[in-house]
């Protein structure tokens, strides 16, 4: 089926007929000339009366008009595809494509404009893909409706991700878009991408969201907990929302907050807390206020259970006292009972000389036998991660010299000797080091040597963490920007399919510029012979 | 003084005027002088002739004896012992104005033809006309009266467009027993026959001179065409490939035949010319021709 590239050359037709159809107005009835006598002519034969030949078009008019016509298609550039091809329609599912517009949801509002559009699609393949989450997609049929909602709504569903758009460049084929625009980069993504269409919804520009809910340890108190939430308008007008905050879900504090267009408020809020809590934020507005197009980022929540608030751990076995001090210096670990029937630790700190299966992190407190000062300083291998921030003084370790046992990675050595040591099953570490020396366990780097090996075990920060669940206040923007799609490049799969129909049409407008000239030169030869007065030749 | 005033040659009118002078002075001469005294009807006590009587003739002129002979009222004319009142009506319609020449030859044979009646002692007046009396100069004499008519001839063009030829608009300004001149194309549908006529009753000599263009019977057009008629505005459209300039040269002749025929019938002098022939000439022929008199 022929293409217009350039479809909107075409436009300039509906001024240009007209105007070619006022000039030759007069052409149907010819040259006017003025005679001092009418009823000399009258009745003669080729002679008729006044309007008696309006039905007949004027050729020349006619002739022009299709010349303008050809050149017009010309410049459209017509094409022929030899084969139709795959339609893909990203769908952005993005957290503000679940804005609630005035009548519905902004993605039924899309849903409803692609369906209306792919009318036009019937017999192309189309097929329906996430935009942010690559590699998910349907095959859609333009009046299966029914089953694109559902598709869509099961994508929405889901918790919201954001993802990185398509790579690029794009499979083959035409590709269109249905967004709101919300998203930041968007545009530059469909120029590159080559989208030939984006189908846009959604006029609502307000929203409000809360955007950080963190929770950390008193520096000064660590039975309490410092709170902090943060809110933020991301409408074009300053609004008051009212915060609140529950614990274990009871009402604990509420904050009524005026939020500047564009800006984030922040409160804070100290409180003890046990290890089992949950905290929740929630942004709520006023009664008389219009409903929050976007309710997902309205509320916030926070298992200390699950993100490691208190980490239970176990310590089996005689250990040195200084690894007790250290243990119960983290106000982060719980130290379980060694008692049967106590819950799971986390993590093992073992000092006994067993041989160990647990599933869980062990770290395995090796004591030399006959332990050696060992001079030098040790060395933090690549695999230390982060323990390899800790400077640790010269000569304080003390050990069997040589390599021990086959450890599967050592960590930290001192010349030949290992320190430390991971294991992969179980997973953990082994220290190899004497936990008895005085010179080691006086240093000041000594308990922050056991916390990061603690913390690397269980894989939770201990000292000073803070936990904190947040939303993207990029992704809470609804507000919808005009994307452009690049309609004028035609994608390489186009270019290479496309068969150009310029030479069929340049033909005939020669044909009629060569007639015309032609024309032209006879008027110009009989108008040659006419007088002034128009009538005497 | 106006483009085809200028051309007016006064060498041209007074051999002209000599000429006229010769023409008439063949005629039976009843007083002698310097002046032909032409011999034709009018104020006097001398009879001339008999004549049928025609409504608007004074009953006191009634030939009984002669109406009894011949069975229809008679009248006597006597010999007209004054000059002539000439009243000249020069059609100032548009299509007088259309073609080149066309104007320009009847401006010329107006103003000759008031040199040569001024010249023999006639008073003259001239009446421009169209669907009405447009300018009128009253009946005067002399060089005075000459320069008058010159003057109006010449500051007054026809209109571009529009108007028409009515000869019957000058009947209230004209006298009855009078002398008429009308210069004019006729070219109007009933082609002014009964206008013509009625002058020719109520006058006591009528002349009429048809100044035609060629172009009043050619157009020249590619394709089709739109022919407009310049006084009615009436339009006709035409298929200038096929239509025949030669009928509509034969259809105007037709006309020109039909128009002499008619004055002949009624004793008005008639002449025919086109814008390419000289105004000596039209008006030498003109006069030459039989049964003339300028007085």
């Amino acid at each position: 089926m022929p293409e217009l590239l350039s479809p909107l050359w075409l436009l300039a037709l509906v001024p240009l007929v007209p105007l070619l159809r006022w000039l030759h107005r007069f052409r149907e009835h010819g040259t006017r000339i003025d005679v001092s006598a009418l009823f000399l002519w009258r009745g003669l034969p080729g002679t008729f009366q006044h309007g008696a030949r309006r039905d007949t078009p004027d050729p020349l008019w006619i002739r022009r008009a299709l010349f303008a016509g050809l050149l017009l298609a010309l410049v459209s550039q017509p094409v022929w595809y030899q084969s139709k091809p795959t339609l893909t329609v990203w769908f952005d599912h993005s957290l503000s494509m679940r804005s609630q517009e005035p009548e519905e949801a902004r993605w039924e509002q899309a849903v409803q404009q692609l369906f209306a559009a792919l009318e036009q699609k019937v017999g192309q393949r189309v097929e329906l893909r996430s935009l942010n989450v690559p590699g998910e997609g349907i095959p859609l049929r333009p009046d299966a409706i029914t089953a694109a909602r559902e598709s869509i709504s099961s994508w929405l569903s889901s918790p919201y991700r954001e993802g990185e758009l398509p790579l690029l460049p794009l499979q083959p084929g035409e590709h269109w878009l249905v967004s709101d625009g919300a998203s930041e980069g968007l545009q530059g993504w469909v120029t590159a991408a080559g989208i030939t269409k984006v189908i846009q919804a959604g006029i609502r520009v307000d929203n409000q969201a809360l955007t950080q809910l963190s929770v950390r340890r008193g520096l000064l108190d660590p039975s309490h907990a410092d709170i902090l939430i943060e809110a933020a308008n991301l409408g074009q007008q300053s609004v008051t929302r009212r915060v609140e905050l529950l614990i274990d879900a009871h009402s604990h504090r509420n904050w009524e907050l005026s939020i500047p267009p564009g800006k984030t408020v922040t409160r804070q809020y100290t409180t003890r807390l046990s290890g089992q809590s949950v905290l929740e934020a929630r942004l709520l507005a006023p009664a008389n206020a219009p409903p929050d197009p976007l309710p997902q980022d309205n509320r916030l929540l926070l298992r200390l259970a699950d993100s490691g608030w208190q980490v239970p751990i176990s310590v089996d076995g005689i250990c040195p006292p200084a690894i007790h001090r250290v243990v119960a210096g983290i106000p982060a670990l719980d130290i379980l009972s060694p008692l049967p029937g106590s819950a799971t630790p986390r993590a093992r700190i073992s000092c006994s000389g067993e041989a160990d299966n647990a599933v869980v992190p062990l770290i395995k407190l090796h004591q030399p036998a006959v332990p050696t000062t060992l001079s030098g300083a040790a060395v933090w291998q690549p695999g230390a991660g982060q323990l390899r921030r800790l400077v640790l003084p010269s000569a304080v370790f003390r050990g069997a010299p040589g390599p021990i046992g086959p450890p599967d990675e050592a960590i930290l050595t001192l010349g030949e000797t290992t320190l430390i040591s991971r294991r992969q099953a179980p997973p953990g570490y082994d220290l190899w080091f004497d936990l008895h020396y005085s010179p080691l366990i006086r240093r000041p780097e000594f308990p922050v040597l056991i916390t990061g090996i603690i913390e690397s075990a269980v894989g939770v920060p201990l000292l000073d963490g803070t936990l904190s669940v947040q939303h993207d206040s990029r992704a809470s923007r609804i507000t919808p920007v005009n994307l452009q799609a690049t309609s004028g490049v035609p994608s390489p799969w186009r270019v290479s399919q496309a068969v150009d129909l310029s030479g069929w049409l340049i033909l005939p407008a020669i044909a009629f510029l060569l007639w015309e000239l032609w024309h032209y030169r006879i008027h110009r030869r009989g108008m040659g012979n006419r007088t002034v007065s128009g009538g005497i030749p | 003084m106006s483009e085809p005033l200028a051309t007016l040659n006064e060498a041209d009118l007074q051999r002209l005027a000599r000429v006229a002078e010769r023409l008439f002075a063949g005629r039976p001469q009843l007083t002698p002088g310097t002046q032909p005294h032409r011999l034709h009807a009018g104020q006097g006590v001398e009879f001339l002739d008999h004549r049928n009587y025609q409504p608007g003739d004074n009953v006191r002129d009634i030939d009984w004896l002669a109406t009894a002979r011949s069975r229809r009222p008679q009248v006597r004319r006597f010999r007209n012992e004054t000059s002539s009142d000439w009243y000249i009506c020069l059609d100032n319609s548009a299509s007088m104005g259309l073609h080149l020449g066309k104007w320009s030859l009847a401006v010329q044979l107006a103003a000759a033809l008031a040199y040569l009646l001024i010249h023999l002692d006639n008073r003259v007046s001239i009446i421009l006309f169209s669907d009405r009396v447009d300018s009128l100069r009253p009946l005067g004499r002399g060089q005075r009266a000459y320069a008058g008519i010159l003057h109006l001839l010449g500051s007054i063009p026809p209109p571009t467009r529009g108007g028409g030829s009515q000869l019957g608009v000058c009947l209230p300004h004209l006298s009855r027993g009078c002398h008429f001149a009308v210069i004019s194309d006729f070219l109007v549908t009933e082609g002014m026959h009964r206008d013509l006529a009625l002058l020719a009753s109520i006058g006591e000599d009528t002349q009429a001179i048809q100044v035609l263009a060629p172009g009043d019977s050619q157009v020249t057009a590619m394709g089709n065409a739109t022919l407009i008629d310049i006084e009615s505005g009436e339009s006709c459209l035409i298929d200038a490939a096929s239509v025949s300039n030669r009928l509509a040269a034969e259809r105007l002749a037709s006309r020109v035949l039909a128009l002499a025929t008619h004055c002949k019938r009624h004793r008005i002098g008639f002449s025919s010319c086109t814008s390419v022939q000289h105004w000596r000439e039209v008006l030498l022929e003109h006069l030459m021709k039989p049964g003339r008199t300028l007085a």
